[in-house]
């Protein structure tokens, strides 16, 4: 790298007493940060928050004389902890940025004050600008990223919990105003903030940084094939959470109309537990069925396939069809007492009279068709009435868990 | 180069920071029962600047392929002399990379003396920066195992390691050869030997004189000159010269690698071996050395200065391998012995250990066939443990000679059978054994006069 416009800078030799620098300039660095973390303590009288305090500057200057992050972090903490535990207000956020200081003044130390320097460095001018200014532009986009993202979750739900009446203030009731509600909804929030940092944020900086004419060819040329490819597979994001959310439904559903069946056959069991545990078996299994086949379903109507070989074939449908035929027609035979060309020629219903049924088998299966449809209409009512059960049954339980959990 | 793989891992310190904040969100929740606005905004920057921090890594991490890495020697590779060892990087790119820290793994053998081997730097774009240690290396060949590369964030959040192999990563320490002081050298060569010639006739380079020819001379000496002055035949003859021929074995076997680094007897040998190497190049003399370690190396056969860099060369290439070799001594004697490529008597010194009685009787059998031939054979046995006691005192030293006292009384008896064989066999300690060796040499040049 050889030109007018480096900079040199060359080293040659040991600096002996950098221990002192170090020290001295790692103390200094982190002494405005303590002195924030102690003051609420600090106003304070009473013996717990001065032992406190004596006990963070002894754990600080312990931290700054061996160069230890840990325990000067821990000397920032301790006195935090003890003012929210006493009951201060005391932004909590803020020993976040303690912590992300000291790892940055660490950092300054180590860079700047090393022991052994045999170093030689050649820098072009524009160096040391390029460098901070590609730093700070990638922290602050993404700290603007984060900050918008934020604002907009909240506004979202600031709007939906005022303008839905029933449903979401329930749900705010259940959720946001617990404490663990609250937790998990700070999870989502940042969860969706991961998703849009690793998906959006981070590809758009990349491939800025790293565009090239070879790149941005691969790249739609990727993203053309990629989505072909998943929208004929029936895979990538959107088909899979497409399928996902059919199996719940799925599930859902057979929950319901499995019960009544399933409460019939419950009184063959020796034991309730017993019970439960076919029911599970039986609810997944189903449900499993129904969603193989749904899927499969969707798939054919999705896919577009090449056929290259024509299907072989079958004769199985038409010997099954004749084998059931021929049953018939011997049944028939059997039973009617009529000579055998009129019970043909009405079998086939070849004849230009009416039919007239009047067998055993005829008659009693009209018997029993009559009396069914008599009763259907109770029989209805009792499965609605059993589903109905079925389902009060299932929010009885999840209020029950959500009781146990929220308290 | 193995660049291709980085994996970009969290470090301990992201995992401390976040059980940290995730306390006191928790704490904050507990302590006031519901979750502001504010902390809710405040917790999302901060892992907004967690990732940022993640994305200057995984950037660097692709950029880094880009990076160029060279690793120089500034000063020539001898033993004992301080070695400085540049590593230079170099960042062609338009991407800093903030935070990177080096490790050269030198070879297990070298001291560290001044510097060190480790350096944490920031890669500015377009920016080239090098860093120098120092190192005392040991005579042989030597292995670095590659430079450790750990690049990270600023706060050491996320980082990724890799090892890469700068292009020069064997070294070949040549030895030190030892210095003969004057006075022995004087004391030998001033015994009206001259510069290595002797007064005796035969074929060579000097004329000597001329004398008549008789029937069965060779043509090629008769003097064409004189036959014209006096029209007698006469023959030139010529001085023979009294040149040696030498070819020392060293055995760089797992027993003479014992004591400490840098005060073992293969060291000795070694430089022993160089400085007389020397000394002889500078007589006009051939030699030849050969090393049995776990394979043979051999420097050719030769004189001349270049050759005499050959063979330090050789001894350079020693490597420290406590493998035994498969070949005997024995057997090795004898193929340098039909390898010689000028029919001279030769001077073959073994500089060993010797503490096998396999090896000592491989050496007797090897040498009656040598002897059968006109070669002379001396065995050089340096006793180790006069190597180690050289370092240690007064009770140190008396344990130490109780626990080897078998060894000796195994290597006494082993000389014993040696000499009862007629065999030329001198021991040595690191103090005397340049007098003896060259008393040795200095001898043999005498007889041939």
């Amino acid at each position: 790298m050889k030109g007018n416009n480096n900079l040199q800078y060359e080293e040659l030799g040991i600096r002996r007493s950098t221990l002192w620098f170090k020290t001295i300039v790692f103390g200094l660095l982190n002494l405005y940060p303590l002195y924030l973390a102690l003051t609420p303590l600090y106003v304070r009288s009473d013996i717990v928050s001065t032992v406190i305090t004596l006990v963070s500057i002894l754990l600080f200057i312990l931290g700054v004389f061996k160069l230890d992050t840990i325990t000067t972090i821990f000397s920032l903490v301790v006195p935090v902890i003890t003012a929210i535990v006493l009951g201060v207000n005391y932004p909590v956020y803020t020993i976040a940025y303690y912590v992300i200081w000291v790892f940055i003044s660490d950092y300054i130390v180590e860079i700047v004050f090393k022991e052994k320097t045999f170093t030689k460095w050649s820098i072009r001018l524009y160096s040391p600008l390029i460098t901070i200014a590609i730093f700070t532009a990638i922290i602050s986009i993404y700290l603007v990223a984060s900050y918008y993202v934020s604002e907009a979750i909240l506004n979202i739900y600031d709007y939906v919990v005022s303008n839905t009446p029933v449903m979401f203030q329930e749900f705010h009731k259940i959720f946001i105003s617990t404490r663990v509600g609250s937790l998990l909804f700070i999870i989502i929030v940042l969860f969706i903030l991961f998703y849009v940092f690793e998906n959006y944020v981070y590809g758009v900086i990349s491939d800025t940084l790293l565009l090239t004419k070879k790149l941005a060819k691969l790249r739609i040329y990727s993203l053309f094939k990629e989505e072909l490819s998943n929208s004929l597979k029936m895979s990538g994001p959107i088909n899979t959470l497409f399928m996902r959310t059919i199996l719940f439904v799925i599930f859902y559903y057979v929950y319901g109309l499995l019960y009544p069946v399933l409460e019939t056959i419950s009184k063959w069991f020796m034991y309730h537990e017993l019970f439960i545990i076919f029911y599970i078996i039986t609810w997944f299994l189903v449900s499993f069925i129904v969603y193989a086949i749904i899927k499969k379903i969707v798939y054919r109507a999705l896919t577009i396939q090449h056929k290259l070989v024509y299907p072989r074939i079958s004769y199985k449908s038409f010997y099954i069809s004749l084998f059931l035929l021929v049953l018939y027609v011997s049944l028939i035979a059997l039973l009617s007492s009529n000579d055998l060309g009129i019970m043909f020629s009405r079998a086939f219903n070849l004849s230009s009279s009416k039919p007239v049924y009047n067998g055993f088998l005829t008659k009693e299966i009209t018997r029993i068709y009559m009396n069914f449809s008599n009763k259907l209409y109770s029989y209805i009512n009792w499965y609605v009435a059993h589903v109905v059960k079925a389902y009060n049954k299932l929010a009885d339980i999840i209020n029950k868990a959500l009781k146990f959990l929220w308290g | 180069m193995s660049r291709l793989f980085y994996d970009v891992k969290p470090t301990p310190r992201l995992f401390g920071l976040l059980i940290l904040i995730s306390t006191f969100l928790t704490l904050d929740i507990i302590v006031h029962g519901e979750l502001s606005r504010e902390t809710i905004i405040y917790s999302a920057i901060l892992i907004g600047f967690v990732f940022g921090v993640k994305t200057l890594v995984d950037l660097s991490a692709k950029y880094f392929s880009k990076i160029e890495f060279k690793r120089e020697f500034l000063d020539p590779l001898i033993e004992d002399k301080n070695v400085r060892v540049k590593i230079t990087i170099k960042n062609s790119t338009f991407f800093p990379i903030l935070r990177i820290s080096m490790i050269d793994k030198y070879p297990g053998l070298f001291k560290l003396v001044k510097g060190s081997h480790q350096y944490t730097t920031t890669l500015m774009p377009r920016s080239e920066t090098s860093y120098t240690y120092v190192v005392k290396p040991i005579m042989g060949k030597h292995y670095f195992e590659g430079l450790e590369v750990i690049v990270s964030d600023p706060l050491k959040l996320f980082n990724f390691k890799i090892t890469i192999n700068p292009p020069i990563n064997v070294v070949k320490v040549k030895p030190k050869p030892i210095h003969i002081p004057v006075e022995i050298s004087r004391a030998w060569v001033s015994r009206g030997l001259g510069f290595g010639k002797t007064r005796i006739r035969g074929y060579g380079q000097e004329f000597y004189t001329l004398r008549e020819y008789y029937p069965g001379d060779d043509y090629r000496f008769i003097d064409w000159k004189s036959y014209a002055r006096t029209r007698k035949l006469y023959v030139k003859q010529f001085e023979r010269e009294a040149n040696l021929s030498i070819i020392f074995l060293i055995d760089a076997s797992r027993n003479s690698m014992r004591s400490l680094i840098g005060e073992t007897p293969f060291e000795y040998m070694a430089r022993v071996a160089a400085g007389l190497a020397w000394n002889l190049v500078k007589r006009g003399d051939w030699i030849g050395l050969t090393i049995r370690s776990y394979k043979v190396l051999r420097s050719g056969y030769g004189r001349g200065v270049t050759h005499y860099y050959r063979i330090l060369d050789t001894i350079a290439e020693t490597e420290w391998n406590p493998v035994e070799p498969k070949t005997t001594l024995g057997e090795l004697l004898v193929k340098e012995a039909i390898n010689i490529p000028r029919r001279t008597k030769t001077l073959f010194f073994i500089l060993t250990t010797l503490l096998n009685k396999k090896e000592a009787e491989a050496i007797i059998e090897a040498s009656t066939k040598l002897r059968a031939s006109g070669h002379i054979v001396y065995i050089v046995q340096f006793l180790p443990e006069l190597f180690e006691l050289k370092l240690l005192k007064d009770l140190e030293a008396g344990i130490y000679y109780g626990l080897i006292y078998d060894e000796i009384i195994e290597s006494r008896k082993i000389r014993e059978i040696l000499m009862r064989n007629g065999i030329y066999i001198v021991t040595a300690g690191p103090r005397d054994i340049l007098e003896a060796l060259y008393r040795l040499i200095e001898r043999y040049r005498m007889v041939i006069v």
